[in-house]
């Protein structure tokens, strides 16, 4: 075998030896996210921004002389069909990366098949202390983790109303558990007045009980711990019964959809998010030019998640091109956790990763709903 | 096979004897042949399966109409997963261990409902899911709560079972042993007494049979074949998660059931290839026709629409499922050259 061995790499070598995924042409990329039921509004959203991302980066010549091509994946934010899907994209469709992973439980679900291929993953939409504490080789995650974010963003809240009297409504799962240490670090660091921590059960419809006890305990600051329908049903709730005290969220519910849902209830409404917003600024560059790409029915299905997706597609392709033409998945993952203030055009702050940490904490940016312009307006 | 030894067997079993090396060259074969997402379909076949097998000793035999399948699979699942994870307890412990303690917790559930029927019973079960769900939760040292749990792939007399060529034979053997066991109760005193106490349950009082021990055991039994399905569940996922384990892990059950022919073993392996590759040859029957109905939300929510048709389908033209096809078949092909 040791006499073939050098011929063996030379027809190798002649003919192009990639990695998975990887041709002369092209690059193939896959994902697996809700496109179905209720998950869908953030699923779709974050297709359409990675489709905005792989459009893009092909119109200017693909990465390297190759284009990108995409898979995606419907995984009905199931866990179990994300195991199904992710497999799909590994063994069948062959792809180099996985850019995208529902939630929280699917992407632990799909970890141990990637990392024992050694696949580079993105988690843009979830940042979850799970994610990355302990680390894991090939996960990158993209944005501010829940527990500093809440940190950040209650001392923000506090410097904004100061002598408030702040509570949490949290979820009584790993996200909640997240928002409840960064809350109460919060609290601690500032020395500031809690009036208490609720927490409540998944899938809860009806928060009357949560809103009259805070308003019977005298908070002036709800931090409102939902995902989405949860802070919408609390922000309405709080209107009904004249609780006049400031609400708070973080980002998974601050979607064009939830200003809506919300009505006028939402308005004054206060946000913490590491991604802007299509209707200003850089966000509103991007969707000028995401027109060339979408069609008018998507461009009305994006929001805050199609920017992650656009950010984590960009952040993989930067890591890519910088693999030159030798692409393998151990090389992307080096680049990855190589990246250095990778600039994102004002959508985020700047990317970095280290080879000790796979978390990217982008800065927080904070907004106000404003029910007259049916828009979250940034706070200076 | 020597005659001799055919004529002394059930006619069900005689028939199925031909296609046994068939079947266990199919499954030698198919790791080596299938590609990883393939053998993962097979994997997720085989234990839809049993699962369904031994949801089939409740429902189509005893008649008693649970949506608490999801629970026990549950139960098997995560047992599976904090012996084999937290105590480091070997797979052949493990295995029956799963199955046992879904047996037990079934009695828990049973005792209180012997008394209940139909709808009333199907919400009890419901009820019960639910409490098992938020027990999960609760019990975040054990089951890592809503985290989830990493399962690891234990060793069988110090063969690492990491392969998942290794785990599709495992499931592969358990499925045999699921319907050798069904079909052995089947055909036993307390088989007819399932059929009895479904078909006229006073009447089977009043013939002797013990309706309270016959329906405790249905549950039981069921519920063991339903825990070990669930082990192996949490093998081949490698990673557990109380969302895995919602009603529609409960629906599909009665749903392969349906389609499959309620209380045939047969048609529950019928049902349950069919049912699991469905939403797959819709995906690709999309694919194939392209166009609009493709771009419509990549074709997504029509795979939905065609999985609920076939349903509403079966349940409208075909109540007797996939088996009663194959049994008029059968008898068409026997009368054929005299019906034309």
């Amino acid at each position: 075998m040791r006499r073939f061995l050098p011929a063996v790499l030379a027809v190798a070598l002649a003919t192009g030896a990639h990695a998975q995924g990887v041709t002369d042409t092209e690059i193939k990329i896959g994902g697996s996210t809700a496109l179905t039921g209720p998950g869908a509004l953030v699923g779709i959203a974050h297709d359409l921004g990675e489709k905005i991302a792989t459009a893009e980066i092909n119109a200017a010549g693909g990465i390297n002389g190759r284009k990108v091509v995409r898979v995606f994946e419907d995984d009905g934010y199931v866990p179990a069909r994300t195991v199904t899907s992710v497999r799909k994209l590994l063994d069948v469709d062959k792809v180099l990366a996985i850019t995208a992973s529902s939630g929280t439980a699917s992407t632990l679900a799909a970890l141990p098949m990637m990392e024992e291929q050694g696949v580079p993953a993105l988690q843009t939409a979830a940042p979850n202390t799970v994610m990355f504490s302990p680390m894991h080789k090939t996960l990158f995650v993209v944005g501010r983790a829940y527990g500093p974010g809440t940190t950040d963003f209650v001392k923000f809240l506090a410097a904004r109303k100061p002598g408030a009297k702040f509570l949490a409504i949290v979820q009584d799962d790993d996200y909640g558990d997240d928002v409840q240490s960064g809350y109460e670090k919060a609290i601690g660091d500032l020395k500031l007045t809690t009036v208490g921590v609720l927490r409540y059960k998944r899938g809860q419809k009806d928060f009357a009980a949560e809103v009259l006890k805070a308003k019977q305990l005298g908070a002036t600051v709800i931090v409102s711990g939902g995902i989405i329908a949860e802070n919408v049903t609390i922000a309405k709730e709080a209107r009904r019964v004249g609780l006049e005290a400031e609400i708070a969220m973080l980002w998974s519910g601050r979607l064009p959809q939830t200003i809506d849902l919300m009505g006028e209830a939402g308005n004054g409404i206060i946000a913490a998010d590491y991604v802007g917003d299509f209707d200003e600024g850089p966000g509103k560059a991007l969707f000028e030019k995401a027109r060339a790409y979408l069609t008018p029915e998507e461009l009305t299905k994006l929001n805050r998640y199609s920017l992650t997706g656009y950010v984590g597609a960009r952040l993989l392709f930067d890591a890519i091109g910088r693999c030159g033409r030798e692409v393998t998945r151990a090389c992307v993952v080096a680049k990855l956790e190589t990246t250095s203030n990778l600039d994102m055009a004002g959508l985020t702050s700047p990317i970095s990763f280290t080879p000790d940490s796979r978390i990217s904490d982008l800065k927080l940016r904070y907004t106000i709903l404003d029910w007259s312009k049916k828009a979250w307006v940034p706070i200076n | 096979m020597p005659a001799s030894l055919i004529r002394h067997r059930h006619p069900a079993q005689r028939r199925a004897v031909p296609l046994l090396p068939f079947a266990v060259l199919a499954a030698i074969g198919l790791p080596y042949a299938a590609n990883a997402y393939a053998l993962g379909f097979a994997t997720t076949i085989l234990i839809t399966a049993i699962g369904v097998v031994g949801f089939n000793v409740l429902t189509g035999w005893t008649g008693l109409v649970s949506l608490g399948y999801a629970g026990f699979f549950a139960v098997g699942a995560y047992t599976q997963g904090v012996l084999a994870t937290r105590f480091g307890w070997p797979l052949l412990a493990t295995l029956p261990a799963a199955a046992i303690v879904a047996a037990a917790v079934s009695v828990l559930v049973g005792a209180p409902s012997l008394r209940l029927r139909g709808l009333y019973l199907a919400i009890t079960t419901l009820a019960f899911s639910a409490i098992i769900s938020h027990v999960i939760l609760l019990a975040k040292p054990l089951t890592g709560g809503s985290r989830g749990l990493s399962v690891a792939r234990p060793s069988v007399l110090g063969v690492p079972l990491r392969s998942d060529a290794a785990i599709f034979w495992l499931c592969a053997a358990g499925l045999v042993l699921a319907v050798w066991l069904a079909g052995n109760i089947r055909r036993s005193y307390l088989g007819r007494a399932f059929f009895a106490v479904r078909d006229a349950e006073t009447a089977a009082g009043v013939l002797g049979v013990n309706v309270i021990r016959a329906k405790l055991l249905a549950f039981a039994l069921s519920s063991a074949i339903t825990g070990f399905a669930g082990a192996l569940f949490a093998l081949h996922q490698r990673y557990l998660n109380v969302e895995n384990f919602e009603l529609l892990l409960s629906i599909e059950a009665v749903s392969i059931l349906i389609v499959g022919g309620i209380g045939s073993v047969a048609g529950v392996i019928a049902g349950t290839v069919f049912m699991v590759l469905l939403p797959e040859m819709a995906r690709l029957a999309v694919n194939a026709i392209g166009g609009p109905l493709a771009e419509m939300a990549g074709g997504q929510e029509i795979r939905g629409v065609m999985y609920g048709l076939v349903i509403i389908l079966f349940l409208r033209f075909a109540p007797g499922g996939l088996i009663d096809f194959w049994t008029r078949g059968r008898a068409w092909l026997r009368r054929w050259p005299r019906t034309g």
